[in-house]
Parts: C-alpha cells; sequence; structure tokens
C-alpha cells in the first residue's frame, strides 16, 4: 500500500520524523499539522458545497460521500499525531501516520476512479476554451 | 475550529466530525441542496426526454437543452471533486520549517513561552494563518529558472517579487469578513487591471481584471444586500410564480415563504456570491499577479521564459480541475503584448478575456446555480441581475444583465473586432454568441445558465474593450485608504 501514497504522506511523514529526532520544534509541527487540517477542512467545504443533478448523480454523490469520509479519516489522523505534542509519546506518531496512510490511500483510490469516470462522461461545454479552440 | 486541535486532543470529542458537522451546522444547506436535486426532475426535467422535433417554441428548445445542463453539471461536480482530492494529495505549500521558523522565534522571545503545543503559542491565530500560510490555490512559485546569471538574478528578484505580492494576496483571500475581503478584491482588481494596461499597451483596451473589476464591485453589492430595494417586487413575483407551478411549487415554498421571500434569497444569493468573488479570486488573480512579474519590462519576445511561465497552470480541461484555458488566454496576452498590429491586439486581448471567462463561469457554475433558487431563475434574472458599470464621470450606471447588452459610442464593437481575423476568436464567438453580428438577443434570460451567461459576456467584452471609462477607480480616494487598512469605508460616500 504504501508504494501507492501520495505526496503529502512523504511530506508529513518527513515532518514526523524531524519532530521525532528534535530537528523541528514540536510547536512548529504542531502548527504545520494545523495548516494542513485546515486544508482538509477547505476540501470538506468545497466537497459539501458540490451541487449534482438529480437524474445519473447517484455514483457521484458516493463518490463525494466516499472523499468525505476520507478526509475525515485524514483529519482524525492529524488529530492523533497532535497528541505527540502533549506527552511525547512517539506511538502517537505511528498511530497518526497509520492512519494518515490508510485516508489517503482512500482518496487516492477515488482520485482514480472519479477520474476514470470524468474521462466516460461527455466533455462540457468548455471545449472551445481549451487546445481544441 | 483549528485551534482545538491542538489544545485538546480527544478526537471523538473535539473536531466535529465531518457527517455530525454537516447534520449539526449543513442542515438548512443540505435540505435546499437536496430539494433543488428533486427539482432538477421535476416533469418539466421528464418531458425533456421526449421533445417534439417539430416545436422550435423557446419553451421546447429549454427543455431539449436541459439534460445537456444536466451532463454539465454533473461533469462540473466530477470535476470540482478531482480539484479538491487532487489538491489535497499533493504536497502542501506550508512546510514544518517554515512554521517553524516563526514559532521557534516567538518561543526565544519569551512570547511563547512554555508553549509546547497545549498552550497557546501552537495556536495560529487568524492574522497569522492569512499571512503565512499560502493557500493551495496560489500559484507556485515559477518553475526552476533559466540558467545564465543575469537572467537567473533577474528571474530570482521577479520571482521575489511575486512571492510577495502572493502572500499579499493569499491575506485578501484569508479575510474573513465578507464585506471587507470583496472590497479589497475589487481593489486588486483594479490594481492588476491598470499594470496589465501598462504593460501591454494603452492600445489594448480592457483586459479581464477590467472588467473583474466591476463585476466584483457589483457583488460587493449583493454581498452587502444593497440591491435589496428591488426585493419586495421580486419577491412577490417569485411567490407568484411558484404558487403557479403544481409541482414545483411545495418544494421550493419552504425556500421562499411569502413573507420572508426576498430576505431568504438574498442570504442565499450574499453566500454564494462572496463564495464565487473569493473563489475566483483565489485562482486568477494570483496568475495575473504572476504573469505582471514575470514579464513586466520585457521589451521583446522571450520563448523559454514563456514555456516556464507556462509550466505554471495546472494541465487539463477545467472541468477535471485543469487551466488549460488559462494558460491559453496568458499565452494570447503574451502575444497581444509584442503584437504591434492594433487589430490583431485587439482580438488577441478579446479572445484572452473571453477565455479567462469562460474558465471562471465555469468554476463559478456551482456558486451561481446555488444563489438562485430553481424557479427563480428568469425572474431573478430580470429582476435582481444588474452589473454598474463606470460612466466615465466617477459615477456607475447598472445595466441589466436580463436586457441586451447596450451599444457603446453607438456601435456594438471597436473597429478592431468587428470582423474578427483571429480564427480562436471567431470559434469562440460562433460557440457561444447566438447573434455574432449584433448585440439584439444578448440579454440573458436565465443567468444560471452558462451558455446565457456566455452569451452576454462576450457582448459585454467586445462591445466595452476600448472603453476608457473601466479603467476608472471604483472607488474614491478616501474609501481606497481605508481598504488598504483593513477598515470598511462609507460607502455612501
Amino acid at each position: 500500500m504504501t508504494s501507492s501514497l501520495p505526496p503529502k504522506y512523504y511530506q508529513i511523514e518527513k515532518a514526523v520524523r524531524q519532530v521525532e529526532c528534535g530537528e523541528i520544534p514540536v510547536a512548529s509541527f504542531v502548527e504545520f499539522l494545523e495548516a494542513i487540517f485546515e486544508e482538509f477542512e477547505d476540501g470538506e467545504d468545497e466537497i459539501q458545497d458540490t451541487e449534482l443533478p438529480e437524474e445519473g448523480a447517484d455514483a457521484v454523490e458516493d463518490d463525494l460521500e466516499d472523499g468525505l469520509e476520507g478526509i475525515d479519516a485524514c483529519k482524525a489522523a492529524l488529530e492523533r499525531l497532535a497528541i505527540f505534542a502533549e506527552d511525547r509519546n512517539p506511538a502517537h506518531l505511528k498511530a497518526g501516520l497509520s492512519m494518515l496512510a490508510a485516508g489517503l490511500f482512500s482518496l487516492s483510490e477515488l482520485a482514480t476512479r472519479n477520474d476514470d469516470a470524468l474521462h466516460e462522461q461527455e466533455p462540457p461545454v468548455l471545449r472551445a476554451f481549451t487546445s481544441e479552440a | 475550529m483549528i485551534e482545538t486541535m491542538s489544545t485538546t486532543i480527544t478526537p471523538q470529542t473535539q473536531l466535529p466530525r465531518g457527517a455530525d458537522r454537516r447534520q449539526r451546522s449543513d442542515n438548512v444547506e443540505v435540505d435546499r441542496r437536496t430539494q433543488e436535486r428533486r427539482i432538477e426532475s421535476s416533469p418539466k426535467t421528464k418531458e425533456s426526454a421526449a421533445p417534439d422535433a417539430t416545436n422550435f417554441s423557446p419553451e421546447a428548445l429549454e427543455l431539449s437543452a436541459q439534460p445537456q445542463e444536466q451532463a454539465s453539471l454533473l461533469t462540473a461536480a466530477r470535476g470540482q471533486l478531482q480539484l479538491t482530492v487532487g489538491n489535497l494529495l499533493q504536497t502542501s505549500d506550508v512546510k514544518a520549517t517554515d512554521v517553524g521558523t516563526a514559532a521557534a522565534a516567538g518561543a526565544a522571545a519569551g512570547a511563547v513561552a512554555g508553549a509546547a503545543v497545549g498552550g497557546a503559542a501552537a495556536k495560529k491565530s487568524p492574522a497569522s494563518t492569512d499571512a503565512s500560510v499560502k493557500t493551495k490555490d496560489t500559484p507556485a512559485a515559477n518553475p526552476t529558472p533559466p540558467v545564465d546569471n543575469a537572467r537567473q538574478d533577474d528571474w530570482n528578484q521577479r520571482q521575489a517579487n511575486y512571492d510577495k505580492r502572493a502572500k499579499e494576496m493569499d491575506s485578501v483571500v484569508g479575510t474573513k469578513n465578507d464585506t471587507l475581503r470583496n472590497l479589497k478584491i475589487t481593489q486588486d482588481y483594479s490594481k492588476l487591471s491598470k499594470e496589465m494596461r501598462e504593460m501591454l499597451g494603452p492600445d489594448s483596451g480592457a483586459n479581464w481584471p477590467t472588467f473583474a473589476t466591476w463585476a466584483s464591485r457589483q457583488a460587493g453589492e449583493t454581498i452587502r444586500q444593497e440591491d435589496l430595494g428591488s426585493t419586495a417586487k421580486f419577491g412577490k413575483d417569485v411567490v407568484d410564480t411558484v404558487t403557479q407551478l403544481p409541482f414545483v411549487g411545495p418544494i421550493v415554498s419552504p425556500l421562499v415563504a411569502p413573507a420572508k421571500a426576498g430576505s431568504d434569497l438574498y442570504n442565499i444569493s450574499s453566500d454564494q456570491v462572496a463564495k464565487g468573488n473569493r473563489k475566483v479570486y483565489k485562482e486568477i488573480a494570483p496568475q495575473f499577479a504572476r504573469f505582471i512579474e514575470t514579464f513586466k519590462g520585457d521589451k521583446a519576445p522571450d520563448p523559454e521564459k514563456l514555456k516556464k511561465f507556462q509550466e505554471g497552470f495546472k494541465n487539463g480541461d477545467v472541468s477535471a480541475g485543469g487551466q488549460n484555458g488559462l494558460k491559453e488566454a496568458f499565452n494570447n496576452y503574451y502575444k497581444a503584448m509584442f503584437e504591434k498590429d492594433p487589430d490583431k491586439k485587439k482580438e488577441l486581448m478579446f479572445l484572452a478575456n473571453g477565455q479567462i471567462g469562460g474558465h471562471e463561469q465555469t468554476r463559478l457554475q456551482p456558486e451561481i446555480q446555488g444563489a438562485l433558487p430553481y424557479g427563480t431563475r428568469g425572474l431573478a434574472t430580470d429582476w435582481m441581475m444588474k452589473l454598474g458599470l463606470p460612466d466615465g464621470r466617477g459615477g456607475v450606471k447598472p445595466v441589466a444583465l436580463g436586457d441586451d447588452v447596450p451599444t457603446f459610442n453607438n456601435r456594438r464593437a471597436p473597429k478592431e473586432l468587428v470582423k474578427l481575423d483571429n480564427p480562436d476568436a471567431a470559434g469562440m464567438v460562433k460557440r457561444w454568441d447566438r447573434s455574432p453580428d449584433s448585440l439584439k438577443g444578448s440579454g440573458a434570460e436565465d443567468w444560471t445558465n452558462m451558455r446565457d451567461r456566455m452569451n452576454y459576456i462576450l457582448d459585454l467584452f467586445r462591445s466595452r474593450q476600448d472603453d476608457p471609462a473601466l479603467f476608472q477607480d471604483p472607488f474614491t480616494p478616501k474609501q481606497t485608504k481605508d481598504i488598504l487598512a483593513n477598515r470598511i469605508p462609507n460607502l455612501a460616500a
């Protein structure tokens, strides 16, 4: 599973290693996690705001739900990582990374599935603004 | 919300889980969307499955267009999902070491003493968030600079200039107050507009930020709900219409209860308009800043530099979260920058403006549909939708988007744009403009319809390409001073 993890995972994993060996202060680590957490919240808002047509939207609706669940999993992982700041127990880092891997992996799979579905759909009205113009 | 993460850390009790959060705070919103979805499948839609091929009435045409619109909405939904998830999977612009610098410095100064994480130091104030965290849609630094020392120094300096502006733009995007954020956005569009004109030459005419200035200014009125005056009449018409639609009425009526039809609609509109205003600025304005900082002062085309600049766009169709349309548009601005033939130059400008308009309008589709409840859209377009355009004397004259675009200087387009020789510009007009050689028929019937919007917008862009009044300041000097100082000015002045 690890081999197909997205860049975000390795970025956070690197920060985990840095805080674990004291290369960066714990406060900085938490601030970093907060910024990432905020990105996931923004993503959650964007998905929640997505409008759907009635017909043929069931599959997309399922995918949007999957997206929200994946984001929830990642947010929970970030919270777990942040617990390290309280007790300095590296077990939280290990558990948090594991949770993060699962959450990001599910989002990654969703992106692949959604991309396939996009290609199956008729291109929308904006062809004129792409290279076909 | 983010602060609680660092202070208490009991996942189950801290941040509301997504589902709970949605249930608790977004019930109204979810209900509204659900209702709209139901409405989309109302009998009107079902009829469209078998339109009478011999009936060419506007109603029949509208019905036959609905499946296409639904498919478009479906694609847009998947595109949005792809963009959102894609961004989340990528490396964040925020680096642990970056945020660490400030925190460490603060700790050293004693300001955040003992603040390891459960304390205040680990929390980010809104201000620090705005200033230090680069939003994910802000274009990253230009890719690898060209080699050669002088060129590299120049590149690095330009990059530093852009980085500074990008941070300022992030701060604008992060402004919490909708009204103040809109004012800052409008002001910044005006600045970008003038910088673009300076770069591309006074004969280039209006650029996209020029028009965006006035669209954003108008959006501000909706955000502040200043155009509520026409709501009484509009609300009555909505209720009248709703009660005449046997299948739609029961579904829509909770949204437009007669007693407060107008204000409900405005609450929806205001939120969605604020969101759309922010969304467009967040994606497009930094690209203009990057263009300006990258090419400002250049006297001759530099293909290598252009290529590097183009690497700063996300590949792909806008429907999939890509920015191919934006890339094409900036390529055309670049060509216009060095084009000597005034006719070709104006056409390139018109093309680029239209391409960005198309990208923007696709991105805005969810917000625009969300702003106007189904069943009220035609009326809303008639009664609510307007655009205040500068009158050249410091004032603003509203034009109704439901009416045809008014002529400018008694002509439908500047002479350079009457006949379009640029094949891409001609193709764009052919695709979107229902009456390519006239402003008649440009008025929008339903502003939530992308084709209606583009039909109007292209005529607006084309007719006013050389209207100097568009470069008028959107605010008085005193108002501008307040906005730049993060204060909401007296807008009645």
